[in-house]
């Protein structure tokens, strides 16, 4: 199925004085089985959005054509699925099979293959069907009442999935069984639009960016595209990952990385490849570099602190950022730092 | 939406010196105006009472469309009670077809009693228009307040209504999104019979009344870490100020009031 969306924006409250306008001019086609990430900050209209997308809200100008490819048009409703942000606010049924049976039985599925479809719900977010079957959805923790709540869109076997911040007040662990779930679902052939603010999240997970700033599309790219927009980024008030900043700090400071590396795992390959060439000489060495100035001992081989580096990047006050050296006609390119954090 | 008609009760954001007035005054105004009309009881008095009333509208930059919103509802109910007066005034009977009788006077009777009403109704909105519901609430408890010694808990009874009147935009927000998320998961409300239409509703109102007491605790909790204990010594951030424009719009009101109670006895 594919969604369309043509100069669509929403206005709240319209008519009113307090009308305020969410969205405007949003042009925008997700297609079958992709998965996107959307970032923005909070009031950029990414929650908004969502609700256009899923059908319950109407755009107060523009329009929404959801559609299936070959049969032409969709039933909205039952083929997205939507996990609200704090979706276990939502909870109300007695025992967890009631709970994630709920939107199945609302679509119409047959009262004898309900349980089949609860079962495989429950399994897929790691919920054991024989355990959690007959409690009471209140009575478990705030990471398996989220689990049910996703189970309950997934028993609707929705083609499109949407979810607004999913990992909101998840610890790392649960956070990353997330994103394993929704790289599953994916790969099944689902649709995923996966909204957060958490630029990390995005670069790991993500075919496709698109960044919102005050209700119209900023960016929308590969990872690649959006996160070499480093200053348009800034302007909207987002940061790249910090893997990336890492990266491009490094390079910016004169070594030879490619410096495209957007997630921590690409980042760590990047730094790998350079400790274990560093020692080969330059394909195409510079016949102008004159030789290094004399060195006071073996230890203090010209180096840049992977730390002084990782701490400029982010920002940590922890780590003391040091001048920069200036670069000076004649000097070679990688001079040590008197003094500073240099114990790697 | 709901949100749209709750979220501030009625109240209209403009500046002008109605919206400037103390709530309190205006509560009061508010009732005199009331009496007053019901003292009045020929029509030189309703004429002038309509004027006042339209000169407060004017002052108060309300505009008529905002103003006619509010009415919509309770036109329909004085409209009935014009017509339900004209036709059972008793007296003798001026004009009669079939079983249908109309009295002599029920005419002018009948709109003197749909003329009270609507200007009571108007004024009523008037003071909820200009006047957010915390000053609203504001305004009561300074009323109560010379109650204290008869042990009516002025402070509490303001603190409750306050405290009510800020969640309802909070929990209408969370009705919405709780609305929106069982809509997104099938629900119809508006499908079936009267029992499957209750029944329908329990998937909205359990995560409401949990959100409810969810938050009920939150504030006691948080109230209780910033040591409140009722309304003896506590000061306010927004201070109700009383201005010499108050005491006179008070004046001009109470002597209306009185100078219609005076007609009224001796004539």
């Amino acid at each position: 199925m594919q969604i369309e969306l043509q100069h669509v924006e929403y206005c709240y409250q319209e008519g009113s004085p307090f009308a305020r306008k969410a969205l405007q001019d949003i042009n925008l086609t997700i297609r079958s089985g992709e998965l996107i990430a959307m970032i923005g900050h909070g009031g950029s209209g990414k929650s908004t959005l969502s609700l256009l997308l899923s059908g319950l809200y109407k755009p107060s100008g523009g329009r929404i054509d959801t559609y299936d490819v070959k049969t032409g048009k969709e039933d909205t409703f039952r083929n997205i699925g939507l996990v609200f942000q704090y979706p276990e606010q939502q909870l109300f049924a007695e025992t967890v099979y009631e709970e994630v049976a709920f939107g199945a039985r609302n679509f119409g599925v047959p009262k004898d293959y309900l349980p089949i479809r609860v079962r495989k719900a429950l399994e897929q977010v790691g919920l054991d069907p024989e355990l959690f079957w007959d409690r009471s959805p209140f009575s478990l923790s705030g990471g398996q009442k989220r689990r049910v709540c996703i189970a309950g869109v997934l028993a609707v076997e929705p083609k499109m999935l949407i979810l607004d911040e999913p990992t909101a007040g998840m610890d790392e662990g649960g956070r990353r069984w997330m994103m394993e779930l929704v790289r599953k679902l994916n790969r099944e052939g689902r649709s995923i639009l996966w909204i957060t603010h958490n630029m990390r999240e995005a670069a790991e997970l993500a075919q496709r960016i698109i960044v919102l700033n005050k209700g119209s599309i900023l960016l929308d790219g590969t990872p690649e595209e959006v996160f070499a927009q480093e200053e348009l980024l800034a302007q909207a008030g987002l940061e790249i990952p910090q893997a990336a900043s890492v990266v491009r700090e490094l390079k910016r400071r004169g070594l030879p990385l490619p410096g495209a590396a957007i997630s921590v795992e690409q980042a760590a390959e990047e730094i790998a490849d350079y400790l274990a060439h560093k020692d080969e000489p330059p394909m195409e060495p510079e016949p102008e570099i004159p030789e290094p100035a004399p060195l006071e001992d073996e230890e203090a081989e010209p180096e840049i602190s992977l730390e002084s580096v990782l701490a400029a990047a982010t920002k940590d006050p922890a780590f003391p950022v040091p001048e920069p050296e200036k670069a000076v006609e004649g000097e070679p390119r990688f001079t040590p730092w008197q003094g500073g954090a240099s114990d790697v | 939406m709901f949100k749209e008609k709750l979220l501030l009760g009625q109240y209209y954001p403009v500046e002008s010196p109605i919206h400037r007035l103390n709530a309190g005054c205006k509560i009061l105004i508010t009732i005199l105006y009331a009496i007053s009309l019901f003292l009045a009881n020929n029509w030189l008095c309703w004429g002038g009472l309509s004027i006042l009333c339209l000169a407060v509208i004017g002052m108060s930059r309300i505009p008529l469309r905002a103003l006619w919103r509010g009415l919509r509802v309770v036109a329909v109910f004085c409209l009935l009670a014009v017509i339900l007066n004209i036709f059972f005034y008793p007296g003798e009977t001026a004009w009669q077809w079939g079983f249908i009788s109309i009295s002599q006077g029920a005419f002018s009777h009948g709109l003197a009693i749909g003329l009270r009403l609507i200007l009571l109704v108007i004024f009523a909105s008037l003071l909820t228009l200009s006047t957010t519901p915390i000053q609203l609430t504001d305004g009561i408890e300074a009323l109560l307040r010379p109650l204290a010694p008869l042990h009516v808990p002025a402070h509490e009874i303001a603190m409750m209504m306050s405290i009510a009147l800020r969640f309802i935009p909070t929990l209408l927000d969370e009705f919405e999104r709780i609305r929106l998320a069982q809509r997104s998961r099938g629900a119809r409300l508006d499908q079936g019979n009267l029992i499957r239409r209750t029944l329908a509703l329990l998937p909205l109102l359990v995560p409401l009344f949990v959100a409810a007491f969810r938050r009920a605790e939150d504030l006691a909790q948080a109230m209780e870490a910033k040591c409140y204990r009722g309304g003896e010594g506590r000061t306010r951030w927004k201070q109700s100020t009383w201005k010499i424009w108050d005491t006179l719009a008070l004046g001009l009101f109470l002597l209306l009031f009185l100078g219609l109670l005076l007609l009224r006895i001796f004539f």
